[in-house]
């Protein structure tokens, strides 16, 4: 009973951290971006102090029952993404449902998001979610031939597996480069980043699905964007390099989770560093662009990589 | 219960159910809905009570209540009793053909599962296809005669497959067949039985009578796309796994571990999952949007029975079992929104959900299942049909199955947002929820999905038990966790924790209340306008359609449509020699006699 409780607490931990760390992920977006474009910028706790005074503010206004479904939705959503992801190697629930799982996992958050923004009733909202949607669409295509190579290659669709392989034998980038080529464009536009951030776009749409949200909503909605980067950062690093695994837990106990815990931070840090840099430096696509490129060329990287993964393992 | 019992109770029961309602026009579709209550209750407890048997009737009919007949039976007439239950309101006029007919292809579909031999198997078959017929023709009108093409393509197959059976082996007991039929005999016979049982599936090609028949009244197309199209699930089923066996599907050749034979028809559901899920998506009449949905999901059905593993084979059973619950919900969602707004075109809809919001919870737990969101049961067949395909590496199949069901988010949202969400039109603020009649039947058909998603084991163990019972293997799985070979999932920890941290997220978002803001207040800043249409409905997926315009414009229906002119044409030309003239005919008919003697001395 102990064990179970101290289990559900340092994945509790775990979760939390996950967040503050997508929160300074934010803040360090937002410094980077300032200075390849030349400005000062926000300092990097700014987040912590904007979703502080958010979820503080007294309550607003409101639409209806679904719309302050919305937040609560995206939120658990996030969470339950969390748990389902090994972080820095930690293993909260990953034994016990697999990659499938996550990747239905993953679709929770945005859809009671979506209900929240259709509920809002603002016409923005709606383009902005057909806009979300159909970028999912786009990128899906490349990204679930990369999970399926992935999957195929180890063997495997549980990510305790795939880490444990990973550990064992070297990371998958390496194995299969040109499939974390395809997963690392997929991911730009699974984080909404430029040139994909056409769901979002504030100068056509007004922030399109966020329109209507605020104060409260929209504090919630920050910490479930914060949990979003690091679990598709978090996702690419599993995936690719190893989980940032490298020293046993079974071995060096403690000291091992710090070790890993540090090198995963630097690697999903990194991960995130190129979605930044690409994002301050590209304009943004119209949905059906992006539609057609995710389509054509991470799709034949993605095919290519498939071949690869398909008769290397014979 | 006797196999004698079988009949009287599940055919000839509901058939003079049928009969007896035809005559009394007021009650009729409640005394149907008894009627199949009635034969619901007595399928529900009759697992495992009756074995095979021998009924003459003038000839032998073989009838069996085992554990797929059970099964798809209970299946179909659960779907049947709350169509049934739904229509008391929804059907005002013509009530007593309309439950007649239902109650006949009730009895129909019933005979279907329980035969066990290929002539009653055809007989039943043709009362539940004609049945159909008649229902669709009721409001359909001339579009029914699309379904009935097709229908007797798929009876002219299912005779021809029978035939060949019959040929071969002497018998038409499934059991018989096995033994007299040769490797090439059976890949003929079985390729025309398929086929023609894929023509009620919908599997595409064969797939454009449903858009039309799914358009005729929604209680009965929730029946026809829940119940109904189960038959040709189970008819697969039965003749690639019963009659033939995997042993005479596995003497076709293997390749890792598929039968060479399934693996096309397994290729072909995974294309008509991709289709008809894109297709889905640009539709503007939501009865088109989910008829394509069907074909779509019925898709994935395909691929789990082509396959043949008995995970492919029990995630498809399953999948089948979780379209019958959640299509026949939305279908009948939509039956209640067009009795309340009378449109059934999704532009001119939108912001039902505040005012039906019971209508909308019942459809939103029928899309999580549709989307396979893991709160219900949905989930687990879609998973445990990926997991089948990436296990054995089908790298064709697995991909196509994967980005269709991302395609069913695009449709899901469309029918949330477009019919639910939204603003509110203009005339519809009055809009009233639906009656208790028209909700009980949905919530029925919603308990199935959330209760199997937390115990999956449960529905687990009649599909293994059905497995087990045509030899195709056992599944691996507890009460509330699954396993394939790569992977599993565990549904009371994802579902407990999910619990969890909901309430932490509600605990978080706790707030005083707030006051409710008009949406003219909000979006137009407080400029005063007497209307304006703010509802992004129209043409929803305008940028995507055009990206797939050009291949939109390729239609397989136009095909067939050509098809049928040029047939006319040709006929029109044959018509030509029917001139009403004696002599003209007198000059055919001598022409025939020259054209046999001459034949007929050149065979000599």
């Amino acid at each position: 009973m102990t064990v179970m409780l101290e289990n559900w607490l340092v994945s509790a931990l775990y979760v939390f951290l996950a967040i503050c760390v997508g929160l300074l992920f934010g803040g360090i977006a937002r410094k980077v971006t300032a200075r390849i474009q030349n400005r000062v910028g926000p300092p990097v706790y700014q987040n912590f102090i904007d979703v502080g005074k958010l979820l503080t503010k007294k309550s607003n206004i409101r639409h209806n029952w679904i719309f302050d479904f919305a937040p609560v939705f995206a939120l658990s959503g996030v969470i339950m993404i969390l748990l389902y992801l090994p972080m820095g190697g930690y293993r909260m629930f990953a034994s016990k449902g697999d990659l499938i799982l996550l990747m239905y996992i993953m679709v929770i958050p945005a859809l009671g998001f979506a209900l929240g923004a259709g509920a809002s009733m603002n016409p923005n909202a709606g383009v902005g979610v057909m806009r979300a949607l159909t970028l999912m669409l786009s990128y899906e295509m490349p990204f679930v031939i990369v999970l399926l190579s992935v999957m195929i290659y180890y063997d495997t669709a549980s990510l305790t597996t795939l880490l444990g392989k990973q550990f064992s034998v070297g990371w998958a980038i390496v194995a299969l480069p040109i499939s974390a080529v395809a997963a690392d464009m997929a991911l730009q536009g699974m984080m909404m980043e430029k040139p994909f951030d056409i769901p979002i776009a504030p100068h056509e749409i007004a922030s399109g699905p966020l329109v209507e949200f605020g104060g409260k909503y929209l504090g919630m909605l920050m910490l479930y964007s914060a949990g979003g980067i690091v679990v598709e950062t978090s996702l690419f690093v599993d995936l690719f390099l190893g989980g940032g695994v490298v020293l046993d837990p079974a071995v060096y106990g403690f000291w091992a989770y710090l070790v890993n815990y540090v090198v995963w931070f630097a690697l999903i840090l990194a991960v995130w560093l190129i979605a930044v840099f690409v994002n301050a430096v590209f304009p943004r696509f119209r949905i059906e662009q992006a539609f057609k490129f995710y389509w054509k060329w991470p799709t034949v990287i993605a095919i290519l990589g498939l071949v690869q993964a398909y008769f290397l393992k014979g | 219960m006797g196999h004698q019992d079988l009949f009287w109770l599940f055919v000839i029961l509901p058939a003079f159910g049928g009969i007896l309602s035809f005559f009394l026009e007021r009650y009729a579709v409640a005394v149907a809905t008894l009627f199949s209550g009635v034969v619901l209750a007595f399928a529900m407890f009759g697992y495992g009570m009756a074995g095979m048997g021998v009924l003459h009737v003038g000839f032998e009919m073989h009838l069996s209540l085992d554990a797929v007949s059970w099964f798809f039976m209970v299946m179909i007439d659960l779907v049947g009793f709350v169509a049934l239950m739904f229509s008391m309101e929804f059907i005002t006029d013509g009530k007593g053909s309309f439950s007649f007919f239902m109650l006949l292809a009730l009895a129909g579909a019933n005979g279907v599962v329980m035969s066990r031999d290929f002539l009653s198997l055809y007989i039943f078959w043709e009362i539940m296809s004609w049945s159909v017929f008649l229902l669709v023709l009721r409001s359909s009108g001339e579009w029914a005669k699309k379904y009935i093409v097709f229908a007797v393509i798929s009876a002219v197959l299912l005779l021809m497959g029978i035939g060949v059976v019959y040929h071969y082996s002497g018998s038409l007991v499934y059991s018989g067949a096995v033994k007299g039929l040769s490797l090439s005999a059976w890949g003929v016979a079985l390729s025309l039985l398929i086929v023609g049982f894929m023509v009620k599936m919908a599997v595409v090609p064969l797939h454009v009578w449903a858009p039309y028949a799914y358009s005729s009244e929604q209680t009965f197309v929730a029946f026809l796309s829940g119940g109904l199209s189960k038959l040709g699930t189970f008819g697969v089923l039965v003749v690639m796994y019963m009659a033939a066996g995997v042993s005479v599907m596995h003497g076709f050749g293997v390749f890792k571990n598929v039968s060479l034979f399934g693996y096309p028809f397994a290729l072909l559901g995974a294309i008509t999952a991709f289709v008809g899920t894109i297709v889905a998506v640009f539709q503007d009449d939501i009865r088109k949007l989910l008829a394509y949905s069907s074909i779509g999901q019925l898709g994935y059905v395909m691929v789990g029975l082509g396959l043949g593993m008995p995970l492919a084979v029990g995630g498809a059973i399953f999948h089948a079992f979780n379209h019958a619950m959640f299509k026949s919900v939305l279908f009948m969602g939509v039956a209640a929104v067009f009795y309340r707004v009378k449109t059934y075109r999704i532009s001119e809809m939108g912001g039902l959900g505040y005012k039906m919001p019971f209508t909308f919870l019942a459809v939103l737990t029928a899309i999580f299942g549709l989307a396979g969101i893991p709160v219900t049961s949905g989930f687990i067949s879609k998973w445990m049909l990926y997991e089948a395909a990436i296990q054995n590496r089908f790298v064709i199949i697995a991909p196509l199955m994967l980005v269709a069901s991302v395609g069913a988010f695009l449709y899901c949202f469309r029918i949330l947002y477009g019919v639910f969400l939204g603003q509110i039109d203009r005339g519809k603020e009055e809009v009233k929820e639906v009656g208790v009649w028209m909700l009980l039947p949905m919530y029925i058909l919603v308990v199935p999905l959330l209760l199997f998603a937390l115990f999956p084991g449960w529905i687990l163990a009649w599909i293994n038990d059905m497995l087990v019972y045509m030899n195709v293997g056992r599944l691996s799985y507890t009460t509330y966790s699954f396993s394939s070979l790569i992977g599993n999932a565990d549904m009371l920890l994802f579902l407990g924790s999910f619990f969890v941290a909901f309430a932490i997220a509600v605990a978080l978002f706790v707030k005083r209340p707030a006051t409710n803001v008009d949406q003219y207040d909000n979006y137009l800043s407080g400029e005063v306008r007497e209307y304006v249409r703010l509802h992004a409905a129209y043409n929803f997926y305008k940028p995507l359609k055009d990206v797939w315009a050009p291949l939109l414009n390729r239609s397989i229906d136009r095909g067939y449509d050509a098809f049928g002119k040029m047939l006319g044409v040709v006929f029109d030309r044959v018509k030509l020699f029917y001139t009403g003239n004696p002599q003209d005919y007198a000059a055919y008919v001598g022409l025939a006699f020259l054209i046999f003697v001459v034949v007929g001395w050149w065979l000599r």
